[in-house]
Parts: C-alpha cells; sequence; structure tokens
C-alpha cells in the first residue's frame, strides 16, 4: 500500500486508541428480529455475486435484544504515544449478532454491529467513518447530568422534521435520556425475573463488555468485545456505486472496571423524536411516523422505548481495529 | 468491471454532489502569496510518485501568484444528485443551510509528453484550508470528492459599521502542543474585519484602493469586457476571481489496521461555477484586517499556503499573522458544484487482493469538447 498523505484536516484520533475515565450507561431495549434481519441483509449481507462476502451475518436465535449505550469518554488518546488527547461523547445502538462463515469448518461467532452512532467530537467523528468505517453521525449530545449513577442526556441533529422541497435542515432533538432512581437488584435478579432477558445475556455475555456485570459478579474482567463494520466509499462519477467496500472487523477492551450501578428499568425514560432524518434509525424499533394526531397527548412527535435492563459503570477502554475481513473487490 | 453497490440508507444524512446553491453571499479576499509553500504543497499532496509514473505535474500558477480566501453564506444547498431507485429525490427531501471558508490557490497540471502538455494542461484550484459550519457537509466533501474539509464554529456578520464586514472561525485544537494536552473545541483560527463596502467616508482615503482603478470609465468598460469575454472561456473575472473554478483535491483511503497507508489515492477535479452574479462591491483593502493564529497544532496548516516568519510546524510563534490584502470584496451569486471527475488514480498494491490500477483521464476541459465533436462516432 502507499503511505498516507497526512495533513491538518487527516489528524484524526487513529486506532489502537484508549480511553481513561470512560463511563457507559447501557440499556438493554428490546427488538424485533425481522428488524434485525432487515438492517443486516441491508448492509452487511448485501449481495455481490462477481465477489461473495464468505460471511453471512444472522439475528441471534433469542429474543432480539440491543444495548443503547450513552458513552462519555473523559481523555482518549491515539497508541502507544498517548498523542492527541481529547474528550467526546457518544451514543449508539449495539445489537450482537451473528457473524457465519460456511466453512469448512463452518464458524459462527458473536460479533456487535452498530446500526447508529452518535458523536460530538469531529475528530473522532472523521476517524471513525475515514478509518474504522463507522457511519458516526455529528450530533450535539448535552449531558446535565452524567455520574455513574445519574444520566439526563439530550441528543440532537442537524437534521429535517418532514421532507419536502421547501424543507429546511435545522437542529432537531432526537433522543432524550434520563436514568431516574437508583435499583437494589443485581443482574441474577433481572434475569431471573425476565427469561428472555436471561437468554440474551447468556448469549451475549459470551461475546464482551456489553454483558459486563456477568463477568463482574464472577469477579473476573470483562472478555474483549468484537465490532463488525461496513467501511465503504462512494465512487466520483456514480455516487451509487463504491470505490471501495470493505467488513471491517475491531476490538474493544475495558478494564478498570468500577461504580457499577443499576437502575430501576422502569423509571428509565428514552424517548425518541421522529423525524425524517432518523426515520430508517427509528424503523429499527418499529417505530413508524407520528399519526396525525400524534403519539400522544402534549408529545406530538415522540414515541419511547421500553428499557429491561439499565445499568451504568466505569472503565478504561482499549479500542484496535483487528484486521479487514472482506473488500469487496470490483 | 461490475459496479460495487454502495449501500446508502434512506435515513442518511448523506447528501452527494452535484450541488446547486442560489443566491449565496460570497466575501472574497485576495492576497499576495509566496511560491515555496504553495510549490511544497504541489509536490507533497499532488505529485505522488515519480513524474515519469504519473506524466504530469503541478506547479504554483506564476502568472497569478494570490491567495483567495472566501467567506460563503449558502441559504440553499440543493442535491441535485438523481435518488437511488425508488427514493425520494434528493432535491425533494429540503435544503441544507451552511456556511463556508477556504483558502484556494491556482496551480497549472502540465503534461510531460507533447501529446500530454498540448491537450492535459489544466489551470485547477488547491484549497489547502477548507471549514464548513455543517457536520454533514464536512462529511461528504471529505468522503465523496477527498475535499479536505474541517467542521469550525464560523461566524459572519457585520463589523461596527453597516455594510462592513466580520468573520471568525474556531477550531478543535491543541494551544500548547505539551504532552498529554487536551484538545480544545475552539480555538480562534482566524479573524477578517474590515470598514464599510466603498464608496464610504469611513476608514483609509480610497485614493489607492483597487475600486478607484474601477471607477474610471474607459478602464471600467475594458475590465468588464474582459470579464464578459473571460466567463465564455472559463477563465477569471476581472482578474480577481474565477467565474469557474475547477478544484484539485487528493481523495485517500487510510487502511483500517494500519492508517498509516493508503488503500486509495487519486486526484479529483470538480466544478464550481458561479453565475448571476450581483451586487458586486469593494471594501477599501487597505483597511481590511486578516489574522490567522499561529498557535498550538495550527502551526502546521499555515504553513501549507503561507509563508510564517519564523517558528515551525511543531514550533509555532504563538503569534497572529497579518496578511496585506491585495483586492476585498463582496458579491450574490448562485453557485453550481458539478462534474465531478477522478482524473488519476494512483496505483497502489494491496495485500491479497488484486492491485488498484494506475488511470488517467486527464484532458483538459476544451480538449473534452473537441474530442466530443471530432471524436469517434458514437451509436
Amino acid at each position: 500500500m502507499n503511505k498516507f498523505i497526512q495533513s491538518f484536516a487527516t489528524q484524526q484520533l487513529l486506532p489502537p486508541w484508549k480511553a481513561e475515565g470512560s463511563t457507559c450507561w447501557c440499556f438493554a431495549v428490546r427488538l424485533t428480529e425481522r428488524c434485525v434481519r432487515n438492517y443486516l441483509d441491508d448492509y452487511f449481507n448485501a449481495p455481490y455475486p462477481p465477489d461473495p462476502s464468505p460471511f453471512r451475518y444472522e439475528p441471534l436465535p433469542t429474543t432480539q435484544f440491543g444495548l443503547i449505550v450513552v458513552c462519555r469518554q473523559e481523555r482518549i488518546s491515539s497508541q502507544p504515544n498517548g498523542s492527541d488527547c481529547l474528550a467526546h461523547n457518544e451514543v449508539y445502538l449495539a445489537i450482537p449478532v451473528h457473524r457465519c462463515e460456511d466453512g469448512p469448518p463452518p464458524t459462527q461467532k458473536v460479533v456487535w454491529v452498530q446500526p447508529f452512532v452518535f458523536g460530538d467530537n469531529p475528530t473522532v467523528l472523521f476517524s471513525t467513518r475515514e478509518i474504522v468505517g463507522l457511519a458516526m453521525a455529528p450530533a450535539d449530545i448535552n449531558c446535565q447530568a452524567f455520574a455513574p449513577n445519574q444520566l439526563l442526556a439530550d441528543v440532537e441533529i442537524n437534521g429535517i422534521v418532514t421532507f419536502g422541497p421547501s424543507a429546511c435542515s435545522e437542529l432537531i432533538p432526537c433522543m432524550h435520556v434520563a436514568t431516574g432512581a437508583v435499583s437494589n437488584k443485581v443482574l441474577g435478579d433481572f434475569a431471573n425475573e425476565n427469561p428472555d432477558l436471561g437468554a440474551f445475556l447468556k448469549v451475549a455475555g459470551e461475546s464482551g463488555f456489553f454483558a459486563v456485570p456477568a463477568p463482574l459478579q464472577r469477579g473476573g474482567a470483562p472478555k474483549p468485545c468484537e465490532l463488525n463494520t461496513l467501511k465503504q466509499f462512494r465512487a466520483v462519477n456514480d455516487m451509487e456505486a463504491a470505490v471501495y467496500r470493505a467488513i471491517v472487523a475491531c476490538r474493544s477492551t475495558h478494564s478498570n472496571v468500577d461504580n457499577l450501578v443499576y437502575f430501576d428499568p422502569d423509571k428509565v425514560e428514552i424517548d425518541f423524536t421522529w423525524s425524517a432524518s432518523v426515520s430508517e434509525m427509528l424503523a429499527l424499533f418499529d417505530i413508524k411516523p407520528p399519526p396525525p394526531t400524534g403519539y400522544a397527548p402534549g408529545s406530538p412527535d415522540r414515541a419511547s422505548v421500553r428499557v429491561e435492563l439499565a445499568y451504568a459503570f466505569t472503565s478504561t477502554v482499549d479500542f484496535c481495529v483487528l484486521k479487514t475481513l472482506h473488500t469487496y473487490d470490483g | 468491471m461490475t459496479k460495487i453497490p454502495y449501500v446508502q440508507s434512506l435515513g442518511s444524512l448523506d447528501v452527494p454532489p452535484p450541488y446547486h446553491f442560489p443566491n449565496v453571499t460570497v466575501n472574497a479576499f485576495v492576497w499576495e502569496t509566496q511560491m515555496g509553500p504553495i510549490q511544497h504543497f504541489c509536490d507533497t499532496v499532488l505529485n505522488l510518485g515519480t513524474d515519469a509514473d504519473r506524466g504530469f505535474v503541478y506547479q504554483p500558477a506564476a502568472s497569478w501568484p494570490y491567495a483567495l480566501l472566501l467567506f460563503i453564506d449558502y441559504p440553499e444547498m440543493i442535491s441535485t444528485c438523481p435518488a437511488p431507485k425508488g427514493e425520494p429525490p434528493y432535491s425533494d427531501r429540503g435544503v441544507v443551510k451552511q456556511t463556508e471558508v477556504f483558502v484556494s490557490v491556482p496551480v497549472v497540471r502540465t503534461g510531460l509528453t507533447p501529446r500530454a502538455r498540448a491537450f492535459e494542461t489544466a489551470v485547477e484550484w488547491a484549497l489547502p484550508f477548507i471549514v464548513v459550519g455543517n457536520g454533514m457537509s464536512a462529511v461528504c466533501g471529505r468522503e465523496m470528492i477527498g475535499l479536505e474539509k474541517l467542521l469550525a464554529d464560523i461566524s459572519i456578520g457585520e463589523a461596527t459599521y453597516p455594510d462592513s464586514f466580520k468573520g471568525s472561525v474556531l477550531l478543535p485544537g491543541w494551544a500548547t502542543l505539551e504532552p498529554g494536552e487536551m484538545q480544545k473545541p475552539d480555538l480562534p483560527f482566524l479573524d477578517v474585519v474590515t470598514q464599510p463596502l466603498l464608496p464610504t467616508f469611513r476608514g483609509s482615503p480610497a485614493q489607492k484602493s483597487l475600486w478607484t482603478l474601477f471607477q474610471n470609465r474607459p478602464i471600467g468598460s475594458l475590465l468588464s469586457g474582459l470579464a464578459a469575454a473571460s466567463e465564455l472561456v472559463d477563465a477569471a473575472a476581472l482578474g480577481l476571481l474565477p467565474i469557474a473554478m475547477r478544484t484539485v483535491s487528493l481523495r485517500q483511503f487510510r487502511d483500517a489496521a494500519e492508517p498509516g497507508l493508503a488503500l486509495y489515492q487519486a486526484l479529483v477535479t470538480c466544478r464550481s461555477k458561479y453565475t448571476n452574479i450581483a451586487n458586486f462591491q469593494f471594501y477599501n483593502e487597505d483597511d481590511v484586517k486578516i489574522q490567522f493564529y499561529d498557535t498550538g497544532s495550527f502551526a502546521r496548516i499555515l504553513r501549507v499556503f503561507m509563508k510564517v516568519q519564523g517558528g515551525s510546524a511543531t514550533s509555532p510563534t504563538g503569534l497572529a499573522c497579518p496578511v496585506t490584502v491585495k483586492a476585498a470584496f463582496r458579491f450574490n451569486a448562485d453557485i453550481d458544484f458539478d462534474d465531478m471527475r477522478t482524473i488519476h488514480t494512483f496505483a497502489v498494491e494491496r495485500r491479497g487482493l488484486k492491485a488498484v490500477p494506475k488511470r488517467s483521464d486527464l484532458d483538459s476541459g476544451w480538449a473534452r469538447a473537441l474530442g466530443g465533436f471530432f471524436g469517434p462516432r458514437k451509436s
């Protein structure tokens, strides 16, 4: 490969990077198998007959859950030099899925995909999109309270409420998260009370930090978590074609995990504000455009999702790119 | 070669070009530039590989040794790109408003064989610095056409007096370059202040201003004639502003696992065409104050397009760097950003994959037109 020509504008957060003083608030929400499968088929299983991917992505055989994660990273820096220190907030949906390879021998591995990511630091935004291949969208993430035992955050994006020739982009609300009361229950209690969630945690727990309470309770360190992304760039002369498209595997590892807190899921508020710009994202939760009368009195464009498990913790995160799993060769 | 589909999301905030921008307001400032930094930019960013392999060379345009700083306010950005099948046209989804600031310098691409010298020589505009106020505009510019747009806090307005101009750019950066220093979200990078548009009783006497030259009837007619003629041949209007600016940029993608390596590198050109130019008015250039700030991580960008006295890219002076303005003006126009072309793809060897072959499509605009007229018959 050629040497990349560096400039001020390409001074991105280069992987591998380490985030110290990271706080994650995680909210497990139920998804439908159809929505997860549609997403995987559109993005990871999209056909390209001349050079088919050896991988097939499938929803887990359990009830489908995803984790909405709000992550506040106080200090990230590129490794090994610890250069380019910066702070960053991000909000994303992560879903565990099976990555299947026909083999021989056939393999099946639980990996995570992130259908949407919002970030508020452009240095991280450009790195995440252009190097890692996650389609992070720029957003204002306003955290009014962000202690591990309390989160009150709002996400706003520059988008369009309803598509139309004279509609204009503006800063619009997208998402609201509030944690409410801390719970005295532990993970086992939530899993026992909710068998679907228990089955999900059993599968997901084998795949990394998103089930961090489980290994913590056993006194062990969380396993590394593999994230797969679709990295693609358009062709200049045909914007519907990709001049480069590849599946990339990354790994995040959490250490120094502390300050684990559970919240009462019934008291957690996660509200999405519908807009045309995020309609596809909301379709993952089966949230459809608002009816003419609105979702509910007084909140015409808002829809809530029900949280079934909510927890927060602090940690140090190490992130690296493992490899490019498959490049679609044109 | 079969087309690899780009997986486009209906809800994606990506809006691909071409774009139509009606009724933009442009504040433009021209200063004399030094050849050294621009030649270095050409050599490191545009003249990749060897001359023999590449077949052309970029150099600063010695006949127009100026840099152009534009503050552009786009009240509407309309994508005229056809939509993916079954989806609503981009132009029917809505418009985006944004602000943009860039520095551009003319560069000349010269072919290295007699045939290439004749047909592939072209004047293009390199943009060593470009910032926008809209995050997705930055994303689209960077990923789709290789314009290395940064996201900035841009303010555009009036200074103290009516019809004056004040603009500033704040950028994320590192203020001191000390090890372990945290990034600041909004460090001052650029400030511009003018007096009111001419004629005005405020500020310095305008006798020496370029504006005075345009008030002279014979000179004004001559320059207007040149402007009209120049529009026909896509050259410079009044010698100050290109009516059709063809930008050139290096589009490159990092390898995910080894980000110091590029898995794709190509030169991309796009046309930025100004039409319906109206309200063309001058500022007194003697009263224009432009200051770039040579602090922290900004030292690296400043030295790309200007010669800074003292310091270096890794050791900034910490001082404000003023520039002496040769001309300053404001106008309204419609801008079309279109005709995107990959003019040269650099060969890249890739482990375990087919190599990206070298490809060129370098004929200059007029040669393309001739080729279309006299070229092979199309069925």
